[in-house]
């Protein structure tokens, strides 16, 4: 279908070519409103030539689509344009925030119209989401490095490590992240997403320091990280303290009380095995038993 | 210090981090989801079988059936032992109810031991068959998209299809069809099972 419509489109290429540049816009953004994705198609220079000989017909024509055709086959990992966008984006969130214009700004840094915006339905969210997702992946990288390095073996050291890391990642934004968060929580649809990213958040760094739970554990290590985490960077937001002093400290009475909430859950089984033995002591009296 | 303290568990787990050996994040988004739900599903359903096994053995340990049944036990064992490997591997989330089919499958396996050796093999042949319909399914689901991406799985589940299936042939060698109310307890019990599959892929 992307081809088809390129066939069409030469008319519309060469009425506006009034500079390359343009050209080169004008292509590119009529090709992302209609939802087609360029997924593979980078903008280095190569590319912008042959989209410049689309304007011809022929045979020429149809060697553009093949040539484009191999190119989307072979190169999997390469960005989506969304995700170019929006990485080029971030770059613009300390001076416009988490908006669409920072949207737009990213945009035309990579040489497309301002009007790619129009392509993020969920407009700033999806700003905001990328950049969830894409320190997700960082603190992945991070945690990894930090596990294969192997200086700090204990769990809990890790985790607070990834938690201080990821909090980090968030830090150069941190005057526009309580927008962020407000956008993130206030529509129902959004939260959604948002807590499933989140608890992705946790089940990643469980994962990676070695949690191979298989019962209700396995919700409870998730959750409890996901209200410590959550809390910290709420704290995190209203910090005036000189590099986020007060809330690593924060961060550590939070992870402190978790000791203590385990000590209690773990005091919890021991009754459990308590009225256990005690019922096999009744069914031994009673001769209950074979 | 979170959650660390464990001193429940069914079978002693080795602690290993999977991250270095395997790459989670190569699998395609669709089959995350997929093999998220299919593990939770099958580990919940191993855990049941195995309760289902304890209850029979609790009534029938002592009588001539009780090594066959322990046979078959031990071999689920095996079974739940993969998936619980298997689990933290794929990140898949276990299920929430375990607690229910704990106490479900361990009822199931007492109540029906007590109607006799018949009517314990009944209910075996009923699970074991739903179960291997179950497998069977997902087999022909992770062939569709995907197979070179989903090896492990497809083996694991494969020759636990075949074992599942010859459970469901011992029950029947060992007279599950003269247990009294035949069909309409073996209904029952594989109309239970089809909707526990149904509620475990979710929850």
């Amino acid at each position: 279908m992307l081809f088809k419509r390129l066939i069409l489109m030469p008319r519309l290429v060469k009425t506006s070519s009034i500079c390359l540049k343009q050209e080169r816009t004008y292509l590119a953004v009529s090709l992302l409103n209609n939802k087609l994705r360029l997924r593979q198609i980078s903008f280095n220079n190569n590319q912008i030539l042959r989209f410049e000989s689309i304007g011809s017909t022929g045979p020429i024509n149809e060697k553009i689509q093949t040539d484009t055709l191999n190119q989307n086959e072979s190169n999997e990992n390469e960005e989506s344009v969304e995700e170019i966008i929006l990485k080029n984006a971030l770059k613009f969130v300390p001076e416009y925030g988490f908006t669409t214009e920072a949207i737009s700004k990213g945009a035309m840094e990579v040489g497309l119209s301002s009007a790619a915006k129009g392509i993020f339905n969920n407009g700033a969210f999806d700003l905001i989401d990328f950049f969830y997702k894409h320190s997700n992946k960082n603190l992945e990288a991070y945690l990894e490095n930090l596990i294969q390095e192997g200086k700090i073996k204990r769990k809990n050291e890790l985790i607070r490590s990834a938690i201080v890391y990821r909090l980090t990642l968030i830090q150069p934004y941190i005057k526009h992240w309580p927008q962020a968060m407000a956008i993130q929580t206030f529509i129902p649809s959004n939260a959604l997403v948002s807590i499933e990213n989140l608890l992705k958040l946790c089940d990643q760094i469980w994962h990676q320091v070695g949690d191979n739970s298989i019962d209700i554990n396995w919700y409870t290590k998730r959750l409890t990280l996901a209200a410590v985490y959550k809390t910290t960077e709420l704290f995190m937001i209203q910090d005036k303290s000189e590099n986020f002093k007060d809330t690593y400290e924060f961060l550590d009475n939070r992870l402190k009380d978790l000791g203590t909430f385990n000590q209690v859950k773990s005091n919890f089984s021991n009754l459990a095995q308590a009225v256990n033995g005690s019922l096999t002591v009744l069914r031994n009296v009673l001769n209950l038993r074979n | 210090m979170l959650g660390l303290n464990r001193t429940h568990n069914l079978i002693q787990r080795p602690l290993v981090r999977y991250s270095s050996k395997f790459n989670y994040n190569s699998l395609p988004e669709e089959s995350k989801k997929q093999l998220d739900r299919i593990l939770r599903v099958d580990h919940a359903g191993e855990y049941g079988a195995n309760r289902i096994y304890a209850g029979q053995m609790a009534v029938l340990g002592k009588t001539p059936v009780g090594p066959t049944i322990q046979h078959m036990w031990d071999q689920e064992k095996d079974h739940l032992k993969k998936f619980e490997e298997l689990i933290p591997k794929y990140r898949a989330r276990p299920s929430a109810l375990l607690p229910l089919w704990d106490i479900g499958g361990y009822a199931l396996g007492f109540g029906s031991a007590l109607l006799g050796k018949e009517a314990a093999m009944a209910v075996t042949v009923a699970v074991e068959s739903v179960i291997t319909e179950h497998y069977n399914n997902q087999l022909r689901d992770l062939l569709e998209k995907n197979p070179e991406k989903h090896t492990e799985i497809l083996e694991v589940i494969k020759q636990f299809r075949d074992d599942e299936q010859a459970h469901h042939d011992t029950g029947l060698e060992h007279e599950a069809e003269k247990a009294i109310f035949y069909r309409p307890l073996s209904e029952v019990v594989k109309a239970g099972c089809r909707a526990a599959v149904w509620v475990a892929e979710r929850v």
